[in-house]
């Protein structure tokens, strides 16, 4: 411990001395050399999902810090390289945290509570008459147990033989959206420009020169492919170009789930059609046949808990 | 001196300034590498399949021998309904594993993944003690382990159907966030006889074909029925008398009325929104206009003057525009107007012809069908043109009908025989998303269906 606390002190001291000659003159010119560290802070996820989410981030270039370059680790190229997305931020940028909303609740139990009874309905006609919907609180939906062992995927009984449905190289919605001349037209040419591709070969340069702690963007599209299997988003729903789902994931060492909740509860507020994008999204971390999470089980100190965020924006091509 | 001492002043201010922030940012990453409570890892999730959900619909046990049946039929319908959506795959009750006895009691959801169910349904039949028919069920998600929906219904026994439909209604609204389209009808013209004397009768049947029944006798021929979004009530052209009339009738009383007895020939018929008034074509001395009839008031006006054939007009759901078709451009194209006959505007541009828009009761889109090369098309498009699908293919596809909820159209289809006399028309259903068309299985022939409004 000792040994470590030294090593620190040394590293740090270094630094500043380093810093306090190696630094230019901050005050004087536009600090082109920022970037030199902007790799380093880009987590892997935010950068893939810079290419689509073209949210507006907020420049925070007008108060420069001093970036360290010099690290410890012998770096290469102190390449001051204007790239256009200056990260100076030390840490990778806190997201909007839903933290500070209601605990999970105490897990209400799915007790099967009686249907309350419906006024005797003394008319003989053919009506049919639907009582007020003695369903449990429609946001109770985060009763979670750990699918800790995981079924195996047994064959479905009733496996249909779905109507044309297998248009195999196409996974998305948008391509799920048939149009009769257009396959006439390009019946072939299909190969659809994976959205994915581009950023992901950026990406893996960029995880080279990551310290090794954060997941790598193959492990990270392991695991996004595999929830991506597993979840059949509801295209129908009102909301579903408006609503992206944050779920909450505690995991076990083994990959498996321990709990899941909705994160976001606070954006549902009785909306059904936010509640069905929301529960379809638990249905897809809560599923056997993704079970155990395809995550490094080395690298489980990265994702005890953690963040799916399910957004059908993108295949709704909005 | 002063420049130079300043000089120097600021460069060692600035020189520590840099050196201690460049410390605070790598004690801020020392943090963050080191305390798990770094910045959480957060996973996109931006793609997904759809396929229909594995539901498990158990028999509904009933104390009597009669309401065991009925808890069977019940089942059954509810599985049928949901399969034929082609959102759910319901699982045969061979692979459960949980007693119908021990799930009376609790579900054991363990069992239930086991079998990959992700949602379960069951319920059960009663008789009051005033002979009704009282049917509970419930929802349960079988991955989260709660109760999505529990309701219970109240009927006469002989209307089981119905509550089947009701409920595979409200197991689609919980699960896919939109309105079922299950408890509604359908009605259609039924053909048959050879095709140079076919008979044409008006039929209703329930959406999946069952309580098949004839609404007119065939003497006369009947062309372009549709649904009243508010009522039970259907609007059609019939030759009686061989005078083409556009008539009403009441399905329920079986009360038939004409409306209005115009000069020339009156057609293509079709409620507004609030079920009041009615839009339809005049032809007369070779023109066809459209006109609006207000159904409380007989008052008749005309909503489109031009020498070129406008015909085939549908209400946009709000009731502020109508959709039409025109010849007024050369070919017969789309247009939407306002609901006072003002402001056409072209909406479809593509080769080939367009023809009879049908707005959608979600308003989103507009169905249509199109022929190009000797082909025949069903469509969609945005009210203003844009997006333009087509859904389904053919020697002749016509007629596309909305469900209520917008999501699903029915249409019909003939599949001409080798020598053209004994052509097969049928009726079809197809997913919004140009997937899981399946065929809606007539007595006869069908043509030109028309899907009701849910039933209240």
């Amino acid at each position: 411990m000792l040994r470590y606390a030294l090593i620190s002190l040394g590293l740090h001291v270094a630094l500043f001395l380093v810093a306090w000659l190696g630094l230019p003159d901050l005050f004087d010119e536009t600090p082109l050399d920022l970037q030199s560290i902007s790799v380093e802070v880009v987590t892997v996820d935010e950068f893939s999902a810079a290419p689509t989410k073209a949210l507006p981030k907020p420049e925070p270039k007008e108060e420069p810090k001093p970036a360290p370059k010099p690290e410890p680790k012998p770096k290469p190229e102190p390449k001051p390289e204007p790239k256009p997305e200056p990260k100076p931020e030390p840490k990778p940028e806190p997201k909007p945290e839903p933290k500070p909303e209601p605990k999970p609740e105490p897990k209400p139990e799915p007790k099967p509570e009686p249907v309350p009874e419906p006024k005797p309905e003394p008319v003989p006609t053919p009506e049919v008459k639907k009582e007020p919907e003695p369903e449990p609180q429609p946001t109770e939906l985060a009763a979670v147990k750990p699918t800790s062992k995981p079924t195996p995927p047994k064959p479905e009984p009733v496996k249909k033989p779905e109507p044309k449905k297998e248009e195999p190289k196409k996974r998305d919605l948008m391509s799920v959206l048939k149009d009769v001349s257009k396959l006439k037209e390009t019946s072939e040419a299909t190969s659809e420009p994976q959205p994915d591709e581009a950023p992901q070969e950026n990406a893996s340069e960029v995880v080279a020169t990551r310290l090794d702690a954060n997941l790598t963007m193959s492990e990270l599209d392991a695991v996004k492919r595999q929830i991506e299997k597993c979840w059949s988003p509801p295209a129908g729903a009102k909301e579903a170009g408006n609503f992206a789902v944050e779920i909450h994931v505690s995991a076990n060492p083994d990959g498996t789930v321990r709990q899941a909740r909705i994160s976001n509860r606070s954006d549902i507020q009785g909306d059904t059609s936010r509640r069905t994008i929301a529960e379809s999204a638990l249905r897809a971390v809560l599923n056997p046949q993704c079970s155990p999470l395809k995550l490094p089980l080395d690298k489980y100190e990265m994702w005890r808990t953690f963040t799916f965020n399910f957004d059908m924006r993108e295949m709704l091509g909005l | 001196m002063t420049i130079k001492t300043n000089a120097i002043k600021r460069f060692w201010v600035t020189r520590s300034v840099a050196a201690l922030c460049a410390l605070a940012v790598v004690a801020g990453l020392n943090v963050g590498f080191m305390s798990p409570a770094q910045a959480e890892l957060r996973i996109d999730i931006t793609r997904g399949e759809l396929k229909p959900m594995p539901i498990a619909v158990t028999r509904f046990p009933g104390e009597g021998v009669a309401e065991t049946e009925i808890g069977q039929n019940l089942t059954q319908v509810i599985a049928a309904d949901l399969e034929r959506s082609g959102l759910f795959s319901p699982i045969d009750e061979k692979a459960f594993i949980q007693s119908a006895a021990s799930l009376a009691v609790n579900p054991n959801f363990a069992e239930w993944r086991a079998i990959n169910a992700q949602a379960l349904v069951n319920g059960r039949v009663v008789t009051e003690p005033n002979g009704l028919l009282r049917v509970e069920f419930r929802l349960w998600d079988v991955l989260a382990e709660t109760q999505m929906s529990g309701v219970a219904y109240r009927t006469q026994p002989n209307n089981w159907r119905r509550i089947a439909h009701k409920i595979a209604d409200e197991i689609y609204k919980r699960i896919t966030g939109e309105t079922g389209y299950f408890d509604t009808r359908v009605v259609y013209v039924s053909e048959s006889g050879p095709a140079d004397n076919r008979t044409k009768r008006l039929a209703i049947m329930d959406q999946d074909g069952a309580n098949h029944r004839f609404l007119s006798d065939g003497r006369f021929l009947v062309l372009n029925p549709r649904f009243s979004p508010t009522a039970q009530e259907v609007v059609y052209m019939s030759y009686f008398n061989d005078k083409p009339r556009v008539y009403v009738l009441d399905i329920d009383s079986g009360e038939l009325e004409l409306l209005g007895d115009f000069p020339g020939m009156t057609f293509a018929p079709r409620f507004a929104p609030d079920g009041n008034s009615v839009v339809m074509s005049q032809a007369l001395d070779g023109n066809s206009e459209i006109y609006g009839l207000d159904l409380r008031t007989r008052e008749k006006r005309q909503l489109t003057r031009h020498p070129a054939v406008d015909t085939s007009p549908s209400y946009s759901p709000d009731g502020s525009r109508i959709a039409f078709n025109s010849d007024r451009s050369g070919a017969q194209q789309l247009y939407v107007m306002n609901a006072d006959g003002s402001g056409a505007q072209r909406i479809s541009f593509g080769g080939g012809r367009y023809a009879t828009p049908v707005w959608s009761p979600r308003g989103d889109l507009i169905a249509f069908t199109k022929s190009e090369g000797g082909r025949y098309y069903i469509g969609v498009m945005r009210p203003d043109g844009s997006g333009e699908r087509l859904l389904a293919e053919g020697y002749l596809v016509e007629g596309p009908t909305w469900a209520p909820n917008g999501r699903v159209l029915m249409y019909y289809r003939q599949h001409p025989s080798r020598d053209g006399t004994k052509d097969r028309y049928r009726l079809y259903s197809i997913d919004l998303t140009g997937y899981n068309e399946r065929e809606i299985v007539t007595p006869a022939d069908g043509s030109d269906p028309a899907w009701s409004p849910l039933i209240p």
